[in-house]
């Protein structure tokens, strides 16, 4: 017995000797890429960029000298595939290059719009990325955003999930993982879409691009280099990449991709700004959100789909620069009219737009899952091709329901107005 | 010959070596596990029958001294002397009417309806009361009751029985203040047995402080559990208790491996005599059995068995009076070698007894109906069978509050598992794993460790071994010089490994925290075996990562699930499920501990009623119900 | 003869039950059914799921009337020879859902936790562990399982409430998918996915009642396919039907998408732990049954000598198939194929045997 017990323990210690240690790698040997960037290069071929992290500039002894040091490194490599641009990567770094830390995948405009299938096929498929890393789109070349963002943040993925996570407190950007980008891609409805990131010359030009309703004269629809600003980092985020199928084709400016979060019913808050019903030459600021989520409904009749959307919004108000009494209950009325129209039109504005993209980015063929059978039945509709020519049925209410700290608002006596 | 060269002994020795034999052990112990509690109809049948024995042999004995009486009064009636043996004789014969009026049939069924209580009164018959204080003390079992038989000196002499419990009284007050005026300073010439000889002992002849006469034996049980000693006469239905209180004080000190908060600050010693005595004084019952045994072919170590006769399993007692019996060694060192030697799994390091130097911790582990056994001259006392999670319960549990209590509980399992895990996962999270970790976090250690010249397992291995030898000079070196070298070298190794780069902050963060959770654990074994695992945990962490600390952790699991304490399973009563108790990772409140352990099948598995606090049920106290 | 005298409970047998039922959630079938059934794949589970504890109850009506393990009874009922064939049928049986999960575990593990490891260095740990763990016995298997069983039902649930972020409840429409008669049926009913549910019967001796076989048959499989279901549905929920089929490790993928926050993400790695525990208990459990059917149809006094010889030879058997490919067309074979004789044929004739014999009143010799 005893001799046959030490057989096996020896049998089994001598085979997990043998064996090695299974790929086992020190935390120091391991070179940690935070963000990849991709852009396109002539032909099939690829351009990454990797930013490296430098942990050594973490780990230093006081926390203030850290910020003044790099803490990360750029590598930019051409290669067909991801990981063929991973293999290139080791032969730079001294260290094994390891790519399950990036959070997020910034792709140029130019490979966006070229398709990005062959691209999203490695990243799936590989276990070191995961579905919930994000995906965003550069108005320009993905390389030259990385390489230009100089962010407040000590590490730049630390930036770009913070700066992704704050995006519900205006609207202005949708944070998009690769997983629902996938999965959109995937589904025999609706259309992906990105979050917008861009530079901005910091010249403190830019106007307001995107059409503008009828009853809304405050110009403020903006893409990220269109931003009026000057000073701090460069990189702005704002807006939303519009995909069909796999290839990019248009872009939605900041307040376009508001109305489309309050349609996809992810609209926690934000400030608007719109003209002053009874002065027109000033803006009344609200804060509104969402009072529940849309209610959307898709009917199909003689090849023709009737789309119905009913957005409730609900806010307090932030700013009267007029000065006229807005609390009073048939000002209130009044506003809130004012809100709902423009919101309206707004709407109305940016699904025409996703209309002759023919991306249904809202995806409107969801909602018309519950009303078919079977799965056959469903794909045979193509919904995307039905899209561009469906009717939209907008109808919007607002509801302000608080006043801010000014329960009414005193006007300002006449003769001092002279 | 051909059937014996080289090539057939080689078969041969191949075929022994590698062909399966089947054990020849008998199959293990198992405590079972569904009881059949209600006693049977049969055991009631058996229990009458009993009844009228004892009945019968009550008969038989009082013949007997009838015969002896009559034979006597035949023999000095025909001498022919008359004076003082015949007012002896009729002093005899007064205490045999006496009896005989006891043995009233009628009476008689009473009281055997009854049983062997405390309820019943004391005979006349000294034969008689023996016979019912050797039923209420398990005699023969039990080693701690003691008899002694004396003769006052007096006309007629009187017969008296001493009964006491060995250690509970004082030996010295017990010799001058009884035995010696009784027996040494009386005359021949005193006639004790004119008038009251109770009165008349008490008045006269007892130098003590205290003594009371008592009628029955529940008085009588009562005053020997608190180490009074009991004389009763010949021919009186009466007995004495003496005051001899005195079992050992001052040479028990505080427990120094099991310091407690709020528990008693008691702890065993050496003598065994004084151990049993500090278990009886928390459990002052007569059901309490000592049973008595010798280890050690050379070295002849008496062993203590303790046990609650009406409460634990005989199945159970039986077993471990079998094991401790079918010991054979030359000597024994202390508790922790017999228990070696008896343990079901002796090469698994988890410990399968409670060793304990604590009194107020083996009493409520008796009254649950386990076994407490006791090694002369080893302050250890192991508690049997025990489960893997009793290991876990500090002894002030139950005094402290539900919440505190279970609040440290908790704290108390979540050290163990950091004990237990903590290296093994940071060794297989950063080897392996790395994207578990917070991008800042894994970028701060990797950046920490760029000095260091070793690999992590290698870090982790110098602390954990480093820590070790902290702790094992902390117990060699003596008194307060070992804590301070305990806590001193902590700090100073660990900072000085950083500084020197040796090792990196976060390792040492690590193994401070396992270190310290080891020590939350309240017995020493457990921590120990803890200690053990942690380092197999760690081994094969380093080589399959996360894969391998899942396997080895189920091994592990499989490994308790299949081990028994002394046929009781281990992981009970998670695995296999029994009624518990509230009282397994969080206890309940102390009124709801309504039931003993289920697994160890107790004869009486209530412990106290379903509604333990009377008082709720009472009108509260009103005016008038002061005294 | 250790496994002679076992005497486990409703826990020990509720926890054999789900842990060697839920194991399938851990691989690809989940996947598989979905593209079955589409988006009705949760039904198809439960299809699958209750109608093997119909049959379990079958075994259980006639082990209630004659008491004993399935090799007893058949004997009893149908004969030393048929109780023979049938019992080599469950041989066969429990040692390729054996190999099944050797070979699907080891090959997770190597796509999942260890990219790096060598395949053989897998199924050679898998083996090994199985190995060891046997030598314990079902007894501390099972009560291990149970052990285990709260914290691998409480680590899915987890994991179904972390990811109600990603939730699309439309997705489970258009409601019937495939077709109903398709998910009901043929992929539900007719595909085996509980194959080892009959060891109930075939260890009915170490159980202490028809009472605990009764509640291991409900609990337990009735807890795994509540929680298999539970996945399937969130499974679409979360992919939808199309990007659900892709998927090789559909409950590792869940686990991967999880990501609360800056700090709680990426915790796919914890999961291991669960899935790799699930594994070798199911891979015990199955070699269990067959080495003990191997032990009661040639009347060994013990099992333990077969153990190493008998991993030995199916993690072998278990490096045959030559790609990924390859083990699921097998799978798919014995799933629908072989094992339904197991779950469906045998029960319903012992079941039928029973009625006969009930009829003309004969007893059975007790063992």
């Amino acid at each position: 017995m005893r001799f046959r017990v030490a057989v096996i323990i020896m049998l089994f210690v001598t085979s997990l000797l043998i064996t090695g240690c299974n790929g086992a790698k020190e935390l120091d040997d391991v070179a940690y890429v935070l963000t990849i960037g991709v852009d396109a290069a002539e032909g099939d071929q690829l351009i990454f960029t990797y930013e490296v992290a430098i942990p050594r500039a973490l780990a230093s002894e006081s926390p203030g000298k850290a910020n003044l040091k790099a803490t990360v490194d750029f590598v930019t490599v051409t290669a067909p595939t991801l990981t063929e641009g991973r293999n290139l990567l080791n032969s730079v770094l001294a260290r094994a290059p390891n790519l399950s830390h990036v959070t997020t995948f910034v792709i140029g405009e130019d490979l966006a719009r070229k398709g990005l299938t062959g691209f999203l096929g490695m990243t799936m498929r590989l276990r070191t990325f995961r579905g919930a890393t994000d995906i965003v789109v550069v108005n320009g070349k993905a390389k030259d955003f990385l390489m230009q963002n100089t962010p407040e943040e000590v590490l730049p993925s630390r930036w770009f999930q913070a700066i992704l996570s704050t995006g519900d407190d205006t609207g202005y950007y949708l944070r998009t993982s690769l997983h629902e980008f996938y999965v959109r891609l995937k589904s025999h409805s609706g259309s992906p879409y990105a979050t917008l990131m861009g530079i901005n010359p910091l010249n403190g030009e830019g106007r307001s691009s995107g059409p503008a309703a009828s009853n809304d004269n405050v110009q403020h629809d903006y893409l990220p280099k269109d931003i009026p600003r000057t000073g701090g980092n460069p990189a702005t985020v704002v807006g939303t990449a519009v995909f069909k199928g796999d290839k990019m084709v248009g872009m939605l400016p900041s307040e376009e991709t508001r109305i489309l979060a309050m349609l996809l019913g992810n609209y926690p808050r934000g400030f608007m700004t719109i003209t002053d019903p009874l002065a027109p030459q000033h803006s009344i600021n609200v804060n509104l959100r969402l009072g529940r989520n849309p209610k959307i409904d898709v009917n199909i009749s003689d090849e023709h789909a009737i789309i119905s959307i009913n957005v409730f919004l609900k806010g307090y108000l932030a700013g009267i620069p007029s000065g006229i009494n807005y609390e009073s209950a048939e000002n209130n009325s009044i506003l809130n009219q004012q809100i709902s129209e423009m919101v309206r039109q707004k709407m109305l504005l940016m699904l025409q737009q996703t209309q002759e993209l023919g991306a249904d980015i809202v995806d409107f063929g969801y909602y018309l899952r519950p009303k078919y059978a079977t799965a056959q039945e469903f794909e045979n509709l193509h919904w995307d091709t039905l899209y561009p020519n469906a009717k939209f049925n907008v109808v919007v209410t607002t509801h302000i329901q608080l006043t801010g700290l000014m329960h009414k608002t005193a006007p300002i006596p006449s003769e001092k107005m002279q | 010959m051909i059937t014996n060269n080289v090539i057939t002994n080689g078969y041969y020795f191949l075929k022994k070596l590698l062909l399966y034999q089947p054990p020849s052990d008998p199959p293990p112990f198992v405590l079972e596990e569904t009881p059949d509690n209600k006693p049977s109809k049969s055991d009631q049948v058996t229990g009458e029958l009993e009844n009228s024995f004892q009945n019968l042999e009550t008969f038989l004995r009082y013949a007997n001294r009838v015969i002896a009486f009559l034979t006597k009064a035949n023999m000095s009636l025909s001498q022919g002397q008359y004076s003082d043996k015949t007012k002896n004789l009729k002093i005899e014969y007064q205490a045999l009417e006496k009896q005989q009026s006891e043995l009233e049939p009628i009476l008689l069924a009473y009281q055997s309806g009854q049983g062997v209580t405390g309820e019943r009164s004391l005979s006349t018959s000294l034969e008689e009361n023996r016979q019912i204080i050797e039923t209420l003390y398990h005699l023969p079992l039990n080693k701690d009751i003691v008899f002694r038989e004396i003769d006052i000196a007096s006309d007629p002499l009187v017969k008296t029985m001493a009964v006491f419990i060995d250690g509970m009284v004082d030996t010295k007050i017990q010799n001058y203040a009884i035995f010696q005026p009784l027996m040494l300073l009386g005359s021949d010439q005193r006639r004790l047995y004119d008038g009251d000889l109770v009165d008349n002992i008490i008045r006269k002849y007892l130098p003590t402080n205290q003594v009371q006469r008592v009628v029955n034996f529940a008085k009588l049980q009562e005053g020997i559990n608190n180490g009074d000693t009991a004389l009763i006469f010949d021919g009186v239905a009466e007995a004495i208790l003496v005051n001899t209180k005195g079992w050992e004080h001052r040479s028990i000190e505080k427990p120094s491996t099991e310091p407690t908060v709020r528990g008693s600050q008691s702890g065993f010693t050496e003598n065994l005599r004084t151990n049993t005595t500090l278990i009886r004084t928390i459990m002052r019952n007569s059901d309490l059995v000592t049973e008595l045994f010798k280890v050690g072919r050379r070295s002849q170590t008496t062993v203590a068995m303790l046990y609650m006769k009406s409460v634990a399993n005989p199945k159970l007692v039986a077993e471990i009076k079998r094991r401790i019996q079918g010991v054979c060694t030359d000597d024994l060192e202390s508790s922790g070698t017999l228990i070696q030697f008896i343990e079901d799994h002796p090469l698994l390091p988890f410990p399968q007894s409670l060793s304990t130097e604590r009194p107020d911790r083996v009493g409520p582990h008796l009254s649950e109906g386990r076994v407490a056994l006791i090694v002369d001259g080893n302050p250890y006392i192991h508690i049997l069978p025990v489960s893997f999670f009793t290991f876990f319960h500090a002894s002030e549990d139950f005094s402290l509050p539900l919440p505190i209590a279970n609040f440290q509980r908790i704290l108390r399992f979540f050290g163990a598992l950091i004990a237990t895990v903590l290296p093994a996962l940071y060794i297989a999270i950063s080897y392996f794993h790395v994207e578990a970790l917070p991008t800042q976090l894994l970028l701060t250690i990797a950046g920490s460790r760029e000095d260091i010249p070793f690999p992590a397992w290698f870090e982790v291995l110098i602390m954990e071994i480093s820590f070790e030898l902290i702790r094992e000079a902390g117990v060699r070196v003596p008194g307060i010089l070992g804590t301070t070298i305990g806590i001193v070298g902590a700090i100073i190794l660990g900072q000085a490994a950083i500084t020197a780069h040796i090792v990196s902050p976060a390792v040492v963060v690590v193994i401070a925290i396992t270190g310290l959770a080891s020590f939350t654990i309240p017995e020493y074994l457990m921590s120990s075996a803890i200690r053990v695992v942690r380092f197999l945990l760690l081994l094969f962490s380093i080589y399959m990562g996360l894969v391998g600390l899942a396997t080895i952790l189920l091994w592990l699991t499989v490994i308790l699930c299949s081990m028994k304490s002394f046929g009781m399973p281990y992981m009970v009563p998670i695995a296999p499920r029994t009624i518990a108790g509230f009282d397994v990772i969080v206890r309940g409140p102390v009124y709801s501990q309504n039931q003993r352990p289920d697994a160890l099948n107790t004869i009486d598995q209530k412990r106290q009623p379903q509604i333990s606090r009377l008082w709720k049920k009472k009108q509260p106290a009103e005016k008038g119900d002061e005294e | 003869m250790s496994f002679k005298n076992d005497r486990m409970g409703t826990a020990e047998g509720i926890a054999l039950i789900f842990t060697m039922t839920i194991t399938t959630v851990f691989v690809t079938l989940p996947s598989e059914i979905v593209e079955a059934s589409g988006e009705l794949g949760w039904l198809s589970e439960i299809a699958s799921d209750l109608s093997t504890m119909a049959m379990l109850f079958l075994f259980i009506y006639v082990l209630e009337r004659f008491p004993g393990d399935l090799f007893h009874v058949s004997t009893c009922l149908l004969g030393r020879l048929c109780a023979c064939l049938i019992s080599i049928y469950y041989v066969i049986m429990f040692f390729s859902v054996a190999i099944l999960l050797l070979r699907d575990f080891s090959e997770n593990t190597l796509f999942a936790a260890l990219p790096e490891l060598d395949f053989h260095s897998a199924v050679g740990w898998y083996a090994v562990s199985v190995g060891f763990i046997l030598y314990f016995g079902i007894e501390g298997i099972a009560r291990a399982a149970y052990i285990i069983l709260p914290f691998s039902a409480g680590g899915m649930i987890l994991t179904f409430v972390l990811l109600f972020p990603h939730y699309k409840p439309y997705y489970l429409f258009p409601w019937q998918g495939t077709g109903i008669t398709n998910a009901l049926i043929k992929n539900g009913v007719l595909v085996a996915t509980n194959a080892a549910a009959p060891l109930l019967a075939v260890i009915a001796k170490s159980f202490q009642s028809i009472r605990v076989l009764r509640a291991a048959a409900i609990f337990g499989l009735g807890g795994s396919m509540l929680i298999k279901s539970i996945a399937i549905l969130i499974l679409i929920m979360v992919f939808g039907t199309s990007t659900a089929t892709e998927r090789t490790l559909p409950f590792f993928e869940m686990t991967r998408l999880i990501s609360l926050n800056r700090y709680i993400q990426r915790i796919d790695s914890i999961f291991i732990m669960l899935w790799v525990i699930a594994g070798i208990l199911g891979i015990a459990i199955s070699l269990y049954m067959g080495l003990y059917l191997i032990t009661r149809l040639v009347n060994l006094p013990t099992m333990k000598p077969l153990i190493p010889l008998v991993t030995l030879l199916l993690a072998q058997f278990s490096m045959l198939p030559p790609d990924s490919a390859s083990v699921r067309a097998l799978e798919s074979i014995l799933v629908k194929g072989y094992f339904l004789i197991g779950i469906y044929v045998i029960p319903i004739l012992l079941f039928a045997a029973t009625l006969l014999k009930e009829k003309w009143g004969t007893k059975c010799a007790s063992e």
